[in-house]
């Protein structure tokens, strides 16, 4: 992850994933394996994608109004 | 708010249970007082103030009705919903030369939705379409379950050359946040 401030520690999203996994009893190398390549390339553009959209907004407010 | 963990798993769930959906464990945390408590609370909700006065066996009636064994209830749909609000007034008054910047949070609302999408939609497809997918999609989104109120009044009166700026910046924290949950989700399944 880039150097902008983390909203939330990355330790405790991690946890928290990590800890719903578990719970659930998901086996994250079936999941893994269940993916296709072509799945995993439309997953990492979608991020890239969400990733910026995100960056850009927290950056610099978006449109303001003048009175 | 009106949840109640497991004894035996530590599986929270929602007030509309009485046994654990992970282990099908009893609801024990509850006092039966606070159990009624609860249901008064999500049927006040439901029907505004006229419940305010309904019986305690109206409101068991309520009760069993919801008594049903559903791995994933209703609350799954819920949860996409963030409750949000708010509220702006501006008055300028006798004055002149004034600059206001707002920001417009629109953007940040679709931009929360599209995050939340993605979030389902990778976990959808990782670990499909079951009921195992969307009781950790709902789990996820438990975690965000938020009200924000936003609220905001700027009175400017018999003023000359002010400038004011305000920014939302609830709402991209919250954005962030769900940004680092997809990532870490992404990692966990080896995509980036």
């Amino acid at each position: 992850m880039s150097e902008r401030q983390e909203a939330i520690p990355n330790k405790v999203v991690d946890l928290l994933v990590s800890e719903v996994f578990r719970k659930n009893n998901v086996n994250i190398d079936n999941a893994k394996s269940k993916l296709t390549d072509e799945q995993k390339r439309a997953i990492r553009e979608l991020v890239d994608e969400l990733k910026s959209q995100v960056e850009t907004f927290v950056k610099e407010s978006p449109s303001s109004k003048k009175e | 708010m009106g949840r109640w963990n497991c004894t035996n798993c530590y599986q929270k769930n929602s007030r509309k249970k009485t046994r654990c959906r992970h282990c099908n464990t009893p609801c024990q945390v509850m006092e039966e007082e606070s159990v009624m408590a609860m249901e008064m609370e999500s049927v006040m909700a439901m029907n505004t103030e006229s419940v305010m006065v309904m019986e305690a066996d109206a409101v068991m009636s309520k009760r069993n009705h919801w008594r049903e064994d559903a791995l994933v209830d209703q609350e799954y749909d819920q949860l996409f919903v963030m409750e949000q609000e708010s509220d702006e007034v501006i008055w300028i008054k006798d004055s002149c030369n004034v600059d206001v910047k707002t920001t417009d949070n629109q953007g940040a609302v679709s931009l929360q939705v599209g995050l939340q999408l993605a979030i389902a939609l990778v976990i959808s497809i990782s670990l499909g379409d079951s009921e195992q997918g969307r009781a950790v999609a709902q789990e996820i989104f438990q975690k965000f379950d938020d009200e924000q109120t936003n609220r905001q009044k700027i009175y400017i009166d018999n003023s000359k050359d002010v400038c004011i700026h305000t920014t939302d910046t609830d709402l991209s924290v919250n954005i962030q946040a769900l940004l680092d949950v997809l990532l870490t989700l992404v990692v966990k399944i080896d995509v980036l």
